[in-house]
């Protein structure tokens, strides 16, 4: 186990490296002079001058690359926006995305594994038409709108909850609930799938000839096989949780990464822009390992091969 | 010795969306006590069903069982509820699939399965359980009991696996086992093997043995008595060496005229002329008289019933009428 979770640290190096090259070029593979494009359009020749030399972008291309990573952790790549270290920016932000992203994946799992379970179980009744339908609304439901709705509800009308902005607990519930209702939908409609997939196999009807009971026939060892397929989608979804959370942190005031990329490409802060790439894809990788981990430990085929 | 089990007029159906299959319709045997009872018939004709009947597992929906009786032990399998039908399951019938590969949970070890069945009826502590496991590992001649019992599937051959299978299923020592199809899916060099294991075990426990087949070879060597199948229904059973020295039924004559010679190892059932009848709309009368040499006119008004003709060896043919 130790062996494999190494060898699946070691993959992540490329990946890292890869990620990184292509936020550093990003600055460079935009039309016209880098120089120019960080200075903006007021700009006069000398400050256009002087942002090259304090960006080394008179230097050759690699040493520009290694200039960049050595920045982002020591702190030498600035924000031009807010004049202090890039990483310094991101960090707190990733933080807050991460927060809400683990919060909406609770959600998400608990109510998308319940409703697919209870779906699969008892499929073509009433319970299952309902859930399905919900899981479907639920993946298609924009998130502007959404939000908003909810906001009405317990925010506007019944003040219950807080509308935005960040604090305690009270704070999460609703953008929670709301970047979590695709990820639920896609979760019930892959558990129950596969859990009608493994419902079907012979090892259900072998083990309910052992004279098990249906419950621990279901709990044990159909719901164990249909986890498999189920946890490569709740990796996907907390992927996109950390990526795109965007909307939801827009419409909650939420002080998220995402809505830091979008502001920073706005305001052409490109440090920003390019460290927040790089970190989150680590971060994105490091989700990545531990559904891997969480793969090998449900399936020994994976962790003995 | 009286039947340990006794089917009368089992009939089982598929409620699909492309019409009512009946898998089974009238289906009547009987196995006697350490009996081995050899089960026969080309496939689709309705063998896993009756294996699965007899366990209460059809699948339901879209299966039901609509009529008949199955009397086990003395008592109606069929008017039991759900809890004492799982009392019954794994302990006093006990099952064998046919692929191995396949009916083995792959994310658990071997032991823990074989010891689950000895907990879900014994509620013998997991570890105590899983010393038994090993013990019957040994007996289904399992190298290394203590290493294998906490083998995964994947790790295990298909002759193993299907040792394992055995294992679990004798670990209650039931009073009947089924086994459908218990080497189809196995290596030739493997079958003779099982199959002798299986014969061992039986006669050690004293236990009765639906074997389910559609292989003649395998069925001469291992039944006492056999039932042959078609179409959803037994057309004819007798003691082995009746049946195989002198069929009776048009269909066993056939399928035993298909047999390869013996130097050939493969012995499945093969041509006989026409198609197996679809089980959504089967032929009126007798279900065979379409595919039958000796087809009248009353094969296709009257299903014929299945009755003895001779000593301890029942047809159900048109043409023993007589
Ligand atoms: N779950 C099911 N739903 C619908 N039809 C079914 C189901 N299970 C079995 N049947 C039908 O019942 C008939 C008999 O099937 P069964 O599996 O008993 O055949 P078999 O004699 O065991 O064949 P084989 O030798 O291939 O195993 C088939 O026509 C099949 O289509
Ligand atoms: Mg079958």
């Amino acid at each position: 186990m130790v062996k494999f979770i190494v060898r699946r640290l070691m993959l992540l190096i490329p990946v890292l490296i890869g990620v990184s090259v292509i936020a550093f070029l990003m600055l460079h593979l935009a039309p016209g002079d880098p120089a120019e494009l960080l200075a903006g359009l007021e700009a006069s020749a000398e400050d256009i001058a002087a942002l090259r030399t304090r960006f080394g972008l008179d230097k050759p291309l690699f040493v520009q690359y290694f200039m960049f990573l050595k920045g982002l952790f020591d702190g030498s790549l600035i924000s031009l926006k807010y004049e202090m270290p890039a990483a310094s920016v991101i960090f707190p932000r990733i933080l807050n995305t991460l927060k809400l992203a683990c919060a909406s994946i609770v959600v998400a799992v608990a109510v998308g594994m319940i409703a697919g379970i209870v779906s699969a179980v008892r499929r073509h009744s009433l319970v299952d038409y309902v859930s399905t339908t919900l899981a479907l609304l639920g993946v298609s439901m924009p998130v502007f709108w959404w939000g908003l709705i909810l906001i009405m509800i317990f925010s506007v009308y019944l003040r219950w909850l807080p509308s935005g902005g960040m604090g305690g607990l009270r704070y999460l519930v609703l953008p929670a609930i709301v970047l979590g209702t695709a990820s639920a939908g896609a979760i019930a409609r892959m558990t129950r799938s596969s859990m009608m997939e493994v419902l079907k196999q012979d090892y259900i009807t072998a083990a309910k000839a052992k004279g098990l009971p249906e419950r621990l026939v279901i709990y044990r060892h159909a719901l164990r096989n249909a986890l498999i397929p189920t946890v490569t989608v709740v990796g996907l979804e907390f992927g996109y949780m950390l990526a795109g959370a965007v909307l939801t942190e827009t419409v909650f005031s939420w002080p998220g990464v995402g809505r830091l990329i979008v502001d920073s490409i706005l305001a052409r802060d490109y440090p920003v822009v390019q460290a927040s790439l790089v970190l989150v894809a680590g971060v994105f990788v490091l989700v990545n390992l531990g559904v891997d981990v969480l793969y090998a430990f449900l399936d020994p085929r994976i962790r003995y091969d | 010795m009286g039947s340990l089990l006794e089917v009368k007029d089992l009939a089982t159906y598929f409620y699909t969306d492309e019409g009512i299959i009946k898998a089974l319709d009238g289906v009547s045997f009987s196995i006697d006590e350490g009996e081995i009872l050899g089960l026969v018939g080309e496939t689709g004709c309705g063998k896993s069903v009756t294996a699965t009947s007899i366990m209460g597992l059809i699948p339901s929906p879209p299966g039901r069982i609509v009529r008949g009786s199955i009397l086990f032990n003395g008592r109606e399998l069929l008017s039991l509820s759900e809890r004492q039908m799982r009392s019954i399951r794994g302990r006093e019938i006990a099952m064998i699939f046919q692929d191995p590969a396949s009916s083995l949970n792959p994310v658990f070890r071997v032991g823990f399965q074989v010891a689950e069945a000895i907990w879900a009826h014994l509620k013998t502590p997991i570890r105590e359980a899983l010393l038994k496991a090993a013990e019957l590992f040994g007996r289904v001649n399992i190298p290394d009991p203590l290493v294998a019992i906490s083998r995964y599937p994947h790790q295990l051959s298909g002759g193993m696996k299907q040792r394992v299978m055995i294992a679990m299923a004798l670990s209650l020592n039931p009073k009947l086992l089924i086994a459908d199809e218990p080497t189809t899916a196995l290596d030739v060099s493997i079958q003779a093997q099982i199959l002798s294991l299986i014969k061992r075990l039986q006669r050690d426990y004293g236990s009765s043995v639906l074997l389910i087949s559609h292989d003649l070879g395998v069925i001469s060597t291992m039944a006492h008595r056999v039932a042959v199948m078609y179409s959803g229904l037994i057309v004819e059973e007798g003691r082995a060496e009746d049946l195989f020295q002198k069929p009776l039924h048009p269909y066993t004559q056939g399928l035993l005229a298909a047999i390869p010679r013996v130097d050939e190892d493969k012995s499945e059932l093969a041509v006989i002329e026409g198609t197996i009848p679809d089980l959504t709309n089967p032929p009126a009368g007798c279900r065979f008289h379409p595919r039958c040499p000796w087809v009248m006119k009353i094969c296709e008004a009257e299903r014929p019933p299945l009755k003895a003709v001779e000593p301890k060896h029942k047809v159900a043919c048109h043409a023993y009428a007589g």
